[in-house]
C-alpha cells in the first residue's frame, strides 16, 4: 500500500484505509450511495470499497477589480479551480491504495459559512468501485477501467446514471470542470439615466454573462480533450455568488466525461410505459 | 386474531408509498417509536495540550510536532459524549419496539438540539414493523434510517438492515496563529491549520461508523447523512486570551448485510422510459 504523502492524506486516513482493504479481516465498506444506487452499481457489476473524501481549507487571495469594466478575476478563478483540484486529488489518493477501478457519485461541495471572507471549505466525497467478474468487457482488458493517467476514473453521475451509461456501452473517465469568477462592470450613470424607464437590453451585462460562460464550458471540454473523451454528459452549469457581492459571480461547469467500451456498442431500446399515477 | 390488541389502530410516520412497499415484502407498520435523551454539555476537557512558544521545557519534551505547530488532538469525552446522547435516545426506542412485539424499526430520524443552558437534546423517532407471514424475526430489533421503499427494495435483493449505526469525530486544535498569517496573505493557499482539523475530524468519524458496524455485525454500511460543525472555545492553556478551535464530524447511516433466505441474485432493473415529465426511471 503507498499512499503519495505529497497528496496530503492525513495520518487517521491512512490508517483506515488500510482497515478498508478488501483482504483486510472483517473489512466493512462504507458508502454514501443511496441503497437503490448501491444495489445498481453491484448489478452493473461494480463492488463499492468505500467511502473516499479530499478536504482542502483554502484562502482566495487579494483580488483587484474595476468598478466599470467586464473582467475575469483570475486570482479567484484560480482559487476555486486550485482548491477543488486539491480535494479530488487526495480524494483520489485515498482510492488509490484500495485498488480502486473509479470513483462514483462525486460530489463536490464549497463551504464558505463557517470560515469568515475570503476562506472556504472545499469537500469531494465519493465512492470508490472496483469491477469485478460481472463488468461489461472491455475492448482492451490491460488497461482496464482507470483512465490514461492510470488514476481511478471519477464520475459525478448517480448510481441509476452509471448503470445506464454502461448499459448503454460506455464508461465514464473522469470528472472534468471550469471554473471561471467573474465581475460584471457596473452601469454608469449616464447609461442609468438614458434608460429610465424603458426596456432595454443591457449588452454590457449581456456580454459579460455570456463570456463567464464560454470561459467555464471552454475550460471543462479542455479537461475532456486531455482525457482523450468522446464527449461530457451531465454537465451542469452552475452561477454562485458565495460572498462576493451581487457583481461577481462564480460560473462553475462540471460533467462527466465519457468514452465507448467497445467500438461495437448498442445502446438498448427503452420500453414505454404510461404511468397511471398523476 | 380477533383479540384486543389486534384490532386496534396502528399509528405510523409512513406514507402511503413505504407502507405499501413494506406490506410487499411482508412487513406490517405496529406503531410509532420514540426515544429520548437529555445530557448536559461539560466544558471541553481535556483541551488543546498546547504550551507557550516561550515554554522551553515543553519544546524539549516533544509536543511540537516537527513543522513547530499546533497538533490535532481527539477529543474521547466529547466524542462520548456526542455518541451516548444519540445512542442512548436509539436503545430507549429499541426497547419501545421490542415492548410492542416487533422486529424492527425503520425511517429512524435523529434530531440534536440544544437544550436549556449547556444542554443538549437528542430525540429518536421512527416506526416499529412486524413480519406478518409468519418468519421468525430477528433475535432483537433491526434500526435503519431507511426509507419503507429502500427497505422493500434491499430486502428483495437479497440484504438486510441491521442496525442504525453512528461514527462521531470530535478534534481539537490551538489556534496557534498560523491561519490568522496564511489568511493574511496576498496570494491564493490553502490553510493548512483548518484542513487538518477537518480532515482528521471527518477520518475519525468514518473510523469510529466502522467501528460501530463492525461490531454490530453489518457487512456493509448505506450512509444518508454527514455533517460538519465547528465551534471556539478560550484556551486556558496560555494567558494570552488564545482561542482553541473544535471539529465535530457526525456520519449516520444503517448497517447492512446479506440475507441467506432472500434470493441469491437480484431482479435485473428493467430499463423503461415513462411518458411523463420526470425523464428516464430504471
Amino acid at each position: 500500500m503507498t499512499i503519495d504523502p505529497a497528496a496530503g492524506v492525513s495520518r487517521e486516513a491512512v490508517a483506515r484505509l488500510a482497515e478498508l482493504q478488501p483482504t483486510a479481516l472483517g473489512h466493512i465498506f462504507t458508502s454514501d450511495l443511496t441503497v437503490n444506487e448501491f444495489l445498481l452499481v453491484k448489478q452493473a457489476g461494480f463492488t463499492p470499497l468505500g467511502l473516499v473524501l479530499g478536504t482542502s481549507v483554502y484562502h482566495c487571495g487579494l483580488q483587484l477589480r474595476q468598478w466599470s469594466r467586464n473582467q475575469e478575476l483570475t486570482v479567484l478563478s484560480q482559487a476555486m479551480y486550485h482548491a477543488r483540484e486539491l480535494a479530488m486529488a487526495r480524494m483520489q489518493a485515498e482510492a488509490d491504495p484500495l485498488g480502486a477501478d473509479g470513483i462514483v457519485g462525486v460530489r463536490l461541495e464549497v463551504d464558505l459559512k463557517e470560515w469568515g471572507s475570503d476562506t472556504a471549505e472545499f469537500l469531494a466525497v465519493g465512492t470508490a468501485v472496483k469491477a469485478d467478474d460481472d463488468a461489461p468487457v472491455l475492448a482492451d482488458p490491460d488497461r482496464g477501467w482507470r483512465n490514461d493517467a492510470g488514476r481511478p476514473f471519477t464520475s459525478d453521475l448517480s448510481g441509476q446514471d452509471f448503470w445506464t451509461l454502461l448499459q448503454a456501452g460506455y464508461a465514464p473517465l473522469g470528472l472534468v470542470m471550469g471554473v471561471c469568477v467573474y465581475h460584471v462592470a457596473h452601469r454608469t450613470i449616464g447609461n442609468v439615466l438614458k434608460n429610465l424607464g424603458s426596456n432595454v437590453e443591457l449588452p454590457q451585462f449581456t456580454q459579460a454573462l455570456y463570456d463567464a460562460r464560454e470561459l467555464a464550458m471552454a475550460r471543462m471540454q479542455k479537461e475532456a480533450e486531455m482525457l482523450h473523451a468522446e464527449g461530457i454528459v451531465g454537465v451542469q452549469l452552475q452561477q454562485r455568488n458565495h460572498s462576493w457581492g451581487s457583481h461577481t459571480t462564480e460560473f462553475f461547469a462540471v460533467g462527466t466525461a465519457v468514452r465507448p467500451i467497445r467500438p461495437d456498442h448498442t445502446i438498448a431500446v427503452p420500453q414505454l410505459v404510461l404511468g397511471l399515477d398523476k | 386474531m380477533t383479540t384486543a390488541a389486534s384490532v386496534r389502530p396502528f399509528t405510523s410516520a409512513l406514507s402511503v408509498e413505504e407502507f405499501a412497499a413494506l406490506r410487499s415484502v411482508g412487513y406490517a407498520p405496529v406503531g410509532q417509536v420514540m426515544g429520548t435523551a437529555v445530557y448536559r454539555m461539560g466544558r471541553a476537557s481535556g483541551g488543546c495540550g498546547y504550551r507557550s512558544r516561550t515554554d522551553y521545557y515543553s519544546y524539549n519534551l516533544g509536543y511540537y510536532s516537527p513543522t513547530g505547530l499546533a497538533m490535532t488532538v481527539e477529543m474521547p469525552h466529547r466524542r462520548g459524549l456526542l455518541r451516548q446522547v444519540r445512542t442512548r435516545a436509539i436503545d430507549r426506542m429499541r426497547e419501545e419496539c421490542a415492548a410492542l412485539g416487533a422486529d424492527g424499526v425503520v425511517g429512524v430520524r435523529l434530531e440534536v438540539k440544544r437544550f436549556v443552558g449547556r444542554g443538549l437534546e437528542c430525540i429518536a423517532l421512527g416506526t416499529a414493523v412486524r413480519a406478518v407471514d409468519g418468519r421468525a424475526g430477528p433475535a432483537s430489533p433491526f434500526t435503519s434510517d431507511l426509507s419503507g421503499q429502500d427497505v422493500a427494495t434491499l430486502i428483495r435483493a437479497g440484504w438486510r438492515p441491521v442496525a442504525f449505526v453512528i461514527g462521531i469525530g470530535a478534534v481539537i486544535r490551538h489556534d496557534d496563529g498560523t491561519k490568522r498569517f496564511q489568511q493574511q496573505s496576498f496570494r491564493n493557499r490553502e490553510l493548512t491549520a483548518p484542513t487538518a482539523l477537518v480532515g482528521a475530524a471527518r477520518a475519525s468519524a468514518r473510523r469510529w461508523l466502522q467501528d460501530d458496524a463492525r461490531r454490530r455485525g453489518g457487512q456493509m454500511v448505506v450512509v444518508r447523512e454527514m455533517t460538519l460543525k465547528l465551534r471556539k472555545q478560550r484556551c486556558w492553556s496560555t494567558m494570552e486570551g488564545d482561542r482553541d478551535e473544535i471539529a465535530e464530524a457526525v456520519i449516520l447511516g444503517t448497517a447492512i448485510v446479506r440475507d441467506d433466505a432472500g434470493p441469491a441474485q437480484p431482479q435485473r432493473p428493467l430499463l423503461i422510459l415513462p411518458l411523463t415529465e420526470k425523464g428516464v426511471r430504471t
